[in-house]
């Protein structure tokens, strides 16, 4: 974690109720544009290996595309087996039209 | 638990055509509640006409086709509908596919978090010996005829996993089922496992201090009889295919449709359209393979591969030395 903000994309690359994947650093995260505005949390599943930027947004909710467990987006909380693991979150900002996050 | 990206790698097949852009995947991917209370409602209606029907039919020999009819499509019914909750694909309201969940996976037999999670492994490692918790039989071992008329019939395995759900409920877990449940989750799954086997015992007191038999008539006999037939069908997914091997296209078959079979069935004949990509619900699973149908095998019918799979077993139980079989459920 280096505690800095990181322009992960612009906010017109994510459609409404959907998610982004972005590399950081060796690192995977996914962006969720939401009803509620942009989050972002760790780009794998907390259950087994898979990209949540392969997923469907359901509301706030991730939905991983491997298993179907849930997440709620917002606050990175597990909602539903087969994950029980809440996913990590971070900040995130709107500036200039793009969307930074904290990491 | 599997944290490699290769257990990843293999639901995505290399050999599929995967040009399914992400536009196109996200609008196969949503869901509804009207298409599957629509086709629930449609199972429910007519396997109550089969099952009038066979009411009627007591006492003649028309019970045999009625009986097959009624329980064939209710054991294929319960058995899809509780496959597709796992998924939580079946309806998109989260409390309405829950309740489902749980209802039909009481009438299959099963507690649902097991199943769910029994089930992912099985997604996560679909066809590799003892690592997909869903794998009866292996090529590396002799299956003889006894072995594989218990399994198709289905009286072992619902057996085992209602012995399982008594054990999960006396907090007995094995190592393999907490192989595949996090520990945070054997609880849980204790509970759902003392509220399904209270449940089962009131039924039988119940039916016990009333005199009735109509849990045997309309229930335990007709699953019994049905059961072979969607064991059948549950035997066209896999069984002797390709093991340990990350491809689909080795490990999985879809089969041919038959639109009355498929009614109950909940669209499974597309299985590699729908290992392929488990997000995507049952009612779209036909505009999936419309996408990726190309890069797919032909598919076959039920019983022409049900044929091959038994002949498949039996030229290995004739040429290769007697070694113990392992059912899925030995928990």
């Amino acid at each position: 974690m280096t505690n800095d903000w990181v322009l992960a994309c612009s906010a017109d690359d994510i459609d409404d109720e959907d998610v982004l994947g972005f590399e950081h650093a060796g690192f995977k995260y996914a962006i969720y544009n939401t009803p509620k505005g942009f989050f972002a949390t760790a780009g794998v599943c907390t259950h087994e290996y898979a990209l949540m930027e392969d997923g469907l947004v359901i509301g706030q909710v991730i939905e991983c595309p491997l298993h179907q467990g849930r997440f709620d987006v917002t606050s990175g909380k597990a909602l539903s087996a087969p994950a029980c693991i809440d996913l990590e979150t971070f900040p995130t900002r709107i500036e200039g039209g793009n969307v930074y996050i904290k990491i | 638990m599997a944290d490699t990206k290769e257990t990843a790698d293999r639901w995505v097949p290399p050999s599929v055509d995967t040009a399914v852009d992400r536009k196109t995947m996200k609008s196969l991917m949503r869901r509804n509640d009207s298409t599957g209370l629509f086709k629930f409602a449609l199972c429910v209606l007519s396997i109550g006409l089969y099952g009038w029907f066979y009411n009627l039919s007591w006492g003649t020999w028309f019970v045999v086709p009625t009986v097959i009819l009624f329980g064939g499509t209710m054991s294929l019914f319960v058995y899809s509908l509780s496959h597709e909750c796992a998924h939580g694909t079946a309806f998109k309201t989260r409390w309405l596919n829950e309740a489902m969940f749980w209802f039909s996976s009481m009438l299959f037999g099963q507690e649902p978090l097991y199943r769910r999670y029994s089930h992912a492994v099985h997604h996560t490692y679909t066809w590799f010996w003892e690592k997909d918790a869903q794998m009866p039989f292996t090529v590396r071992k002799k299956v003889g005829l006894f072995t594989y008329l218990r399994w198709y019939t289905g009286l072992e395995y619902h057996f085992l996993f209602v012995w399982l759900a008594v054990k999960h409920a006396l907090g007995r877990f094995t190592e393999r089922t907490r192989a595949f449940t996090p520990a945070a989750e054997l609880p849980k799954m204790r509970r759902n496992s003392i509220i399904f086997v209270a449940i089962w015992f009131s039924v039988a007191a119940l039916s016990i201090y009333f005199q009735s038999l109509a849990v045997v008539w309309f229930y335990i006999i007709p699953k019994v009889v049905g059961d072979m037939i969607s064991m059948t069908f549950i035997g066209t997914q896999h069984f002797e295919m390709g093991e340990d091997d990350l491809n689909l296209l080795h490990t999985t078959r879809s089969i041919k449709r038959n639109w009355f079979w498929d009614l109950y069935y909940w669209n499974m004949s597309y299985h590699i359209e729908h290992h392929y990509a488990p997000t995507v619900p049952f009612h779209a699973l036909p505009q999936l393979h419309e996408k990726i149908g190309r890069a797919l095998p032909e598919p076959e019918g039920v019983i022409p591969i049900t044929i091959d799979v038994y002949k498949a077993m039996r030229n290995r139980h004739l040429s290769v030395e007697a070694d113990a079989l392992r059912m899925p459920t030995n928990h």
